[in-house]
């Protein structure tokens, strides 16, 4: 893994640009401001977390990323693109909780919704198209699941669906919220196996977390947002306890990070 | 009948009046508690479904007594029909396969649907006094009987005072269910008085307002008090004064102006009053926020422009 | 047996006019119901009536088009009301539903009755309880009639208005299933792979408001809703796949609309009345009646299985 994302940090020395460049974000909700001002910058190849407090506008910010929310002002590109020619670089899992659930689809018609660029508009979902759905959903451990309706589905199981939609898409860069919040050990295990899979494939993965007694372990850049960005680059000069007291207004207990030196990633040391 | 004389304000009108502000006040207070347990639609559920009850309670007069508008016959119906739709509402929510507001929805539809094809049947009989059923689908002062203007009145009151006395309670229950359960506040049990009260509102409102609009007097005046206040015990006293003032001046135009029907000119007041207070009220009006918004975009223009 | 005259010229065309809307507004409420906008239905039926007046005053006819055009941009004013209120004061969808529902009826029913539009046939009664029984096919007095394209042309105008709007709604849905699906189901997802959420959730409400006018016209504000939320809930009770349940949910507006108009327009014959009861209602209890057997008596989801499995 250090190998594969040192090659990628060569490729970005070499002048390839970041998979996504953000700078001077600025978001609000009617007269509400979420985000002031946040720059941003994922290499190609990289995995990146995003941590904060709840309402720190972290959601926001993905969304903002990817042009659902309407942005007061701000700089976004995407591998060197402006926003309107992502198509099919970005995929993009939404919080799990977000979704209708409670609705009449199995679990391959989920998949194959990832698939949609190639279908198109007004064209029915076809045979050939669902068997590369299921080998999406194969390769997240739900085969036998396929032709489940979502709502029979447990946390986990349905965080993993999503997982695969993400995958059909085939892109380049993966915008992740929440993948980690509430599932179980199992599941963990293989979405974060997974993450190390897209990298070794030259992915991009952006994910926003809520746990920081696991970011070091996980990330080898994070942005810690609260509204601004308070500090952004490896986990252990982002976490400190000065900065983590500036985003959640007050101490914040986090592991000593001489326990950590040794279960950071290598490239972020 | 109260406004045989025309249009013009009389001692009938006044009783009318006062009942209609008693019921407005009612109204206030009960949406909202309704709006914070996020049962407002129920209150459409209940005006719609009232129309088999009645129509059967007119029958049940018709049989017992050869006269089919009793008040208080009617009163009871339309409680009883509203009841037994909120029954089928909770028989569908128990499936788990149909969110709330279908649930709603259907059932509101339903019974109306048998209240129509009932009263096509009263209008098929040979019998006087149909005339005052159809009335009820939108409601008139004018054409109230002097029982009906007073079991509004007696109504009215004995709610607003039920309301007082257990206001500490539904507080709560806006507040923290799950606490007042703790409590020994069984939030179901509250949620369920709750709920009556509101069959009680509405029968009562169906005279004046209409089955379609009755709605109104629980929507609308705790929306505007919102706007204006934060705190729940100010909501609970500015909607009720809202829904008074609202009732009572809807009752009095209708009265003074030719061709206004009573239950349309009531909910366009406080749907006035409720543009009027969009527009200027202090933090949450549309000019307010849009004078926030211009000085966000500046601010947004200035952290922006250092790129 | 039934006579050909009177089945033609009265008969068919109700029950025909009934089960379309019921069609129509039946395949839409799918993905109403699965939004949770079921209410919202009910609001744009109601918005209807100021619509239709407002219509008649600004043109001076009573041409249909301008009625139409009033009523279709009233539904469209009323959602968006229904979400300005909701962002403005930041209340449950219901309540804001709640108040435009009633302000926009309340404005109808006053300019109506304060302007001249109430000579004409316009009434809120119409609104209250829709005008199926007005539906006739003038000169249909035998079965050649079906093929004469002269008299074919004498078909009542609500009736061609409700078959080309069910038309459509088929059409649409057939077209763009997938796209509603990925719409409804994750709109979030769904503006991240570019497709135009915006644009189709505006295309799918006035699909909804057409629908609604035209139905309105029919069967009235209130039992429009039952048109719209009862087939799909009841199909729901049966089916996990959306395909399925908007197959089911045809089969049960149809059926809501056969049997309803037996019940209200032929049983009272039969039960020695002189005339039969408005069709529009019973079409709107056949379909309750259907959804709450479905309810009780589903084979997976209904009550009393849920109740022994437990």
């Amino acid at each position: 893994m250090s190998v594969l994302s040192s090659v990628s940090r060569a490729w970005a020395e070499a002048g390839e640009p970041p998979a996504l460049e953000v700078r001077g974000l600025f978001v609000a909700y009617d007269d509400r401001t979420v985000l002031e001002g946040v720059d941003f910058r994922a290499e190609a190849g990289s995995l990146v977390g995003i941590v904060g407090p709840n309402g720190a506008g972290k959601s926001t910010f993905l969304k903002a990323v990817l042009d659902l929310v309407p942005r007061l002002s701000g700089a976004i590109r995407v591998f060197g693109r402006p926003l309107d020619k992502r198509a099919g670089l970005v995929a993009y899992v939404p919080q799990r909780a977000s979704l209708e659930w409670d609705f009449p689809i199995t679990a391959v018609e989920v998949v194959a919704m990832g698939l949609y660029r190639r279908i198109g508009w007004f064209r029915p979902v076809r045979k050939h198209h669902l068997r590369t759905a299921l080998a999406r959903l194969e390769r997240v451990g739900l085969a036998d699941l396929a032709d489940r309706p979502v709502g029979e589905l447990s946390g986990g199981q349905r965080q993993r669906l999503l997982l695969a939609r993400a995958l059909a898409q085939d892109a380049r860069l993966y915008l992740l919220d929440e993948p980690l919040a509430g599932i179980d050990a199992a599941s963990e295990r293989l979405v974060l196996d997974l993450f190390a899979e897209l990298r070794a494939g030259g992915a991009t993965v952006v994910v926003v977390h809520h746990d920081l007694d696991t970011v070091a372990d996980r990330f080898e850049e994070v942005l810690l947002l609260n509204r601004r960005a308070i500090a952004f680059g490896p986990p252990s000069r982002v976490l400190t306890a000065a900065n983590l007291a500036r985003a959640y207004g007050t101490p914040v207990p986090v592991r000593s990070w001489n326990d950590r030196e040794s279960l950071a990633p290598a490239s972020s040391a | 009948m109260l406004g045989d004389t025309g249009p013009g304000i009389g001692l009938n009108t006044l009783v009318v009046a006062s009942g209609a502000g008693l019921l407005g006040a009612g109204g206030g207070v009960l949406g909202t508690f309704l709006l914070y347990r996020r049962r407002v639609m129920l209150a459409d559920a209940a005006g719609h479904a009232t129309l088999p009850g009645v129509v059967l309670a007119f029958l049940v007069g018709l049989a017992l007594f050869g006269e089919g508008r009793v008040p208080v016959l009617l009163f009871s119906g339309a409680v009883l029909s509203a009841a037994s739709a909120g029954l089928l509402v909770e028989t569908y929510l128990r499936t788990r396969r149909l969110p709330e507001d279908a649930a709603t929805a259907s059932v509101l539809a339903t019974f109306y649907g048998a209240g129509l094809v009932l009263l096509d049947y009263v209008q098929a009989l040979p019998v006087g006094g149909q005339a005052g059923l159809e009335r009820l689908l939108l409601g008139s002062a004018a054409s109230m009987l002097r029982a009906e203007a007073e079991l509004l009145a007696a109504g009215a009151f004995v709610l607003l005072v039920v309301l007082a006395l257990s206001a500490k309670e539904f507080r709560l229950l806006c507040f923290d269910p799950g606490f007042a359960d703790a409590h020994g506040w069984s939030s179901r049990r509250l949620d369920l008085l709750l709920t009556g009260l509101l069959l009680v509102q509405i029968a009562l409102a169906l005279p004046i307002v209409g089955l379609v609009l009755a709605l109104a007097l629980v929507a609308t005046p705790p929306v505007i008090a919102r706007l204006w206040v934060d705190r729940l015990s100010h909501m609970l006293g500015l909607a009720a004064l809202v829904g008074g003032f609202g009732a009572c001046a809807g009752v009095f135009l209708s009265a003074l102006l030719p061709r206004l029907p009573t239950g349309a000119t009531v909910v366009l007041v406080l749907a006035a009053l409720l543009a009027a207070s969009l527009g200027t009220a202090p933090r949450r009006g549309w000019w307010a926020v849009a004078l926030r918004r211009r000085a966000l975009r500046r601010r947004s223009a200035s952290v922006g422009g250092k790129r | 047996m039934i006579d050909p005259s009177d089945f033609l010229e009265v008969d068919a065309p109700v029950l025909l006019s009934g089960s379309l809307a019921a069609l129509a507004c039946g395949l839409l409420g799918n993905f109403l119901v699965l939004q949770r906008r079921a209410l919202v239905v009910d609001a744009v039926g109601h918005a209807v009536l100021p619509g239709i007046v407002v219509g008649f005053l600004v043109t001076g006819t009573t041409s249909e088009a301008a009625m139409f055009a009033g009523a279709l941009a009233a539904s469209v004013l009323a959602v968006a009301m229904i979400e300005f209120l909701q962002r403005a004061v930041r209340i449950e969808p219901g309540a804001a539903i709640a108040v435009v529902l009633t302000s926009l009826f309340a404005l109808g029913v006053v300019v109506l009755e304060r302007s001249d539009a109430r000579s004409i046939h316009l009434d809120v009664q119409h609104a209250l309880m829709g005008s199926l029984e007005t539906v006739v096919w003038l000169g249909a007095e035998d079965w050649s009639a079906i093929f004469d394209p002269e008299r074919l042309l004498r078909l009542p105008s609500m009736l061609v208005r409700l078959l080309v709007v069910t038309v459509v709604v088929v059409t649409v849905l057939f077209a763009l299933a997938k796209e509603f699906t990925m719409v409804v189901f994750d709109p979030a997802h769904a503006r991240s792979l570019g497709i135009p959420v915006r644009f189709l959730s505006l295309l799918f409400l006035l699909l909804c408001a057409v629908t609604a006018v035209a139905s309105f016209q029919a069967v009235g504000a209130i039992l429009t809703v039952a048109m719209f939320v009862c087939p799909a809930a009841t199909a729901r009770m049966f089916t996990d796949r959306l395909r399925v349940q908007i197959a089911l949910s045809a089969l049960v507006a149809l059926l809501a609309g056969a049997s309803g108009y037996a019940l209200a327009a032929w049983a009272p014959l039969l039960c020695g009345f002189e005339r039969g009861f408005g069709a529009a209602g019973g079409i709107a209890l056949a379909a309750g009646i259907l959804q709450t057997l479905a309810v009780v008596f589903a084979p997976r989801y209904g009550i009393l299985v849920r109740r022994e499995r437990v």
